[in-house]
C-alpha cells in the first residue's frame, strides 16, 4: 500500500445549537478551536477546501473558501468550495490527495461548519424541494426520513431485516457515544431496543431514535504530503485507498435501494489499497438513519449482502464487540451537524488511527474504512485509512 | 383547496402534465433502444437519441417500496398524516414516486398491485396518484 496523503491534525466543535453565530462565524469558531489545539502556522497551509457557507439556510455563499483564506492570511495555490452533501468531506480528502499527488501543493486544510434545521421549521418545505425532484417527487410530500425509509422497507422485504435489527444500530452507537465527551445524546444514557421501538413514529419503519440528531457544528482536517506527515504528528493517519461514485439525484431514479454506489466505491478503494474487508479493524459509516450502516456494512463487504441486520445484532459492533462501528456514536448519537456532518466520521477515524480517541480508543486500530454519502444516498465515497506506512 | 405543492412545469414535461389534466399518464420511449423511461426528458438517457416517443401508460403497476409518514414535513401535509409515500413500478418498467390513496396506510405492502388515479390540487391541477387495483 502506498500512502497518498496524510491527516496530521483534526479538530471538531462540540455539536449543539449555536443561534448566536452566523454561517461565517461558525467557520471562525471551527478555525479558532483548530488553531488553539494545533501548532499550525500560515506556511503550513498551501491549499484550502471548504463547503459553501449557509447550505442549510436560504442564503448560500459559494465564495466561502476565498473569504476563509483571506481571514487566515493565505494565498492558496489550490482552493475551492465544494459540495456533495454528506459526501463533501470525503471528496475533499480525495481532492486534497490528488492535488498533493500531482505536486500542486504539500498541504490542504479541509473545513466545514454546518447547520441542520429542525423538521417543521420555516425552511422545511424548501429543503423538501431541494432534496427531491422538484417536479416529480416534491409534490408527493417528500422529506428526508421517508425517502431513506424507502430503502429500509425494501431491505426488510428482500432480506427479512427486522425493526429490532435496525434498533440494534442505534443501541450500539449510543453505547459508543457514552464514551465521547462531546456526544450530544450521551447525557440521555444508554438506549435499548425497546426504547427505540417505543419512541415516537416518524416515517415507518423509523421511530425517533432510528434518526440522526439535527444539530450544528463543524470540523477542520489538515492533510499533508505523506513524506511530511511525521513532522506534524508521530502517528499520522494515511489515506491509502479511495473510491467515488455518483449514482442518481432523485431517489425514484435509483436503480436499487438496497445495493448502493457504496459497493462500487468500496471495490475501488480496496483495489487501490491492495487490501480487503478482512484487513479492516473498524468502520465509520455515515448514518442518517439506522438502515444506512446496515447497507454499507454489506456493500463494503464486512458481511454478505442481506446479512447487515445480523451484523449489528447482539452488540457485535458496540464497545467490547468483535467489529467496532461508529466508535464516536454516529450521527444518531454524537449529532448530525448538517452540512458539516460528513467530516465527523473522518475526524473519528483519524483520532482512532492517531491514538487520540481517549476513552473509546480501540486496542487494535491500524487500518479502518470510512464510508460517506451525500444527497438521497446519491453521492458515495469510501476511504481506507491506516497508520501503517 | 389545500396548500400542497403544485409542480412548476418545465418545457420538457408539458405534455406529461397536460395529459394528467385529461386523466392520462404518459411515459417516454427511447427511439434507439426501445426502452421506456420517466421522468420526461428532451433526449433518451440510454443513448441520447432525440425526441423520445410519448406513450400512454397502462396505469397499472406494483409498489416497489413505501413508507408511512407520521410526522408531516411541513404544514400542508399535516392533515394527510399518516400518508403513504411510495415508489411505484409501472407495468411498462419505469418507476415513479406517488402516494397510495384510498386505503389504510398499514395495508400497503411491497408487490401490492396498484392502479392510476388522480388527486386535484390548488387551481384544479391534477397530479397522478395510485390506489389499490
Amino acid at each position: 500500500m502506498k500512502p497518498l496523503a496524510a491527516i496530521v491534525a483534526v479538530s471538531e466543535m462540540k455539536p449543539g445549537r449555536y443561534p448566536q453565530y452566523d454561517g461565517m462565524e461558525m467557520y471562525r469558531q471551527v478555525l479558532g478551536q483548530f488553531l488553539r489545539e494545533w501548532q499550525i502556522r500560515p506556511q503550513d497551509i498551501q491549499g484550502l477546501l471548504s463547503a459553501p457557507v449557509g447550505m442549510a439556510a436560504t442564503q448560500v455563499d459559494v465564495f466561502a473558501h476565498e473569504k476563509l483564506a483571506e481571514e487566515l492570511g493565505l494565498q492558496p495555490v489550490f482552493s475551492e468550495a465544494i459540495n456533495a452533501g454528506g459526501g463533501t468531506y470525503a471528496l475533499m480528502l480525495i481532492r486534497a490527495a490528488l492535488a498533493i499527488g500531482q505536486g500542486l501543493c504539500d498541504s490542504v486544510l479541509c473545513l466545514g461548519a454546518g447547520r441542520f434545521p429542525n423538521v417543521g421549521s420555516g425552511i422545511s418545505e424548501l429543503m423538501s424541494k431541494l432534496i427531491s425532484h422538484p417536479e416529480f417527487e416534491y409534490p408527493y410530500g417528500t422529506y428526508i426520513p421517508p425517502i431513506f425509509a424507502l430503502a429500509a422497507v425494501r431491505h426488510m422485504h428482500e432480506f427479512g431485516t427486522t425493526r429490532e435489527q435496525l434498533a440494534e444500530v442505534a443501541v450500539s452507537q449510543r453505547a459508543w457515544a457514552l464514551k465521547h465527551p462531546d456526544a450530544l445524546m450521551a447525557p440521555q444514557g444508554p438506549l435499548s431496543i425497546d426504547k427505540v421501538l417505543s419512541s415516537r413514529p416518524i416515517a415507518y419503519p423509523f421511530n425517533l431514535y432510528d434518526c440522526s440528531v439535527p444539530s450544528e457544528g463543524g470540523s477542520a482536517v489538515l492533510v499533508v504530503a505523506p513524506q511530511l506527515a511525521r513532522r506534524y504528528h508521530p502517528k499520522p493517519c494515511y489515506l491509502i485507498g479511495f473510491g467515488e461514485k455518483h449514482t442518481h439525484a432523485s431517489i425514484s431514479q435509483a436503480s436499487s435501494l438496497t445495493t448502493l454506489g457504496s459497493q462500487d466505491t468500496a471495490g475501488r478503494a480496496y483495489r487501490m489499497a491492495g487490501l480487503g474487508p478482512q484487513d479492516m479493524d473498524f468502520a465509520q459509516l455515515y448514518d442518517s438513519f439506522s438502515i444506512n450502516p446496515i447497507i454499507y456494512a454489506e456493500d463494503l463487504g464486512l458481511c454478505r449482502k442481506g446479512q447487515g441486520g445480523r451484523f449489528f445484532a447482539g452488540g457485535r459492533t458496540a464497545p467490547g464487540g468483535d467489529f467496532p462501528v461508529n466508535t464516536y456514536g454516529g450521527l444518531m448519537s454524537f449529532g448530525h451537524v448538517g452540512d458539516a456532518s460528513g467530516q465527523t466520521m473522518i475526524v473519528e477515524a483519524a483520532r482512532q488511527l492517531m491514538g487520540m480517541a481517549g476513552e473509546r480508543q480501540l486496542p487494535q486500530a491500524r487500518t479502518g474504512i470510512v464510508h460517506c454519502y451525500g444527497g438521497m444516498m446519491s453521492e458515495h465515497a469510501t476511504l481506507i485509512l491506516s497508520n501503517q506506512s | 383547496m389545500n396548500g400542497k405543492p403544485v409542480p412548476e412545469i418545465s418545457p420538457d414535461s408539458r405534455p406529461y402534465w397536460e395529459a394528467a389534466q385529461r386523466g392520462e399518464l404518459l411515459i417516454q420511449r427511447c427511439r434507439g433502444t426501445g426502452k421506456a423511461f420517466l421522468y420526461p426528458r428532451r433526449w433518451s438517457p440510454f443513448d441520447y437519441s432525440a425526441d423520445p416517443v410519448w406513450e400512454k401508460a397502462s396505469g397499472r403497476g406494483t409498489v416497489y417500496s413505501y413508507s408511512i409518514v407520521y410526522q408531516p414535513p411541513y404544514a400542508a401535509f399535516k392533515d394527510d398524516c399518516p400518508y403513504v409515500l411510495a415508489i411505484v413500478e409501472l407495468q411498462e418498467g419505469p418507476r415513479m414516486m406517488a402516494n397510495i390513496l384510498h386505503c389504510t396506510p398499514e395495508s400497503v405492502h411491497i408487490g401490492m398491485a396498484v392502479k392510476l388515479c388522480f388527486e386535484t390540487r390548488a387551481g384544479g391541477f391534477r397530479i397522478p396518484q395510485f390506489e389499490p387495483a
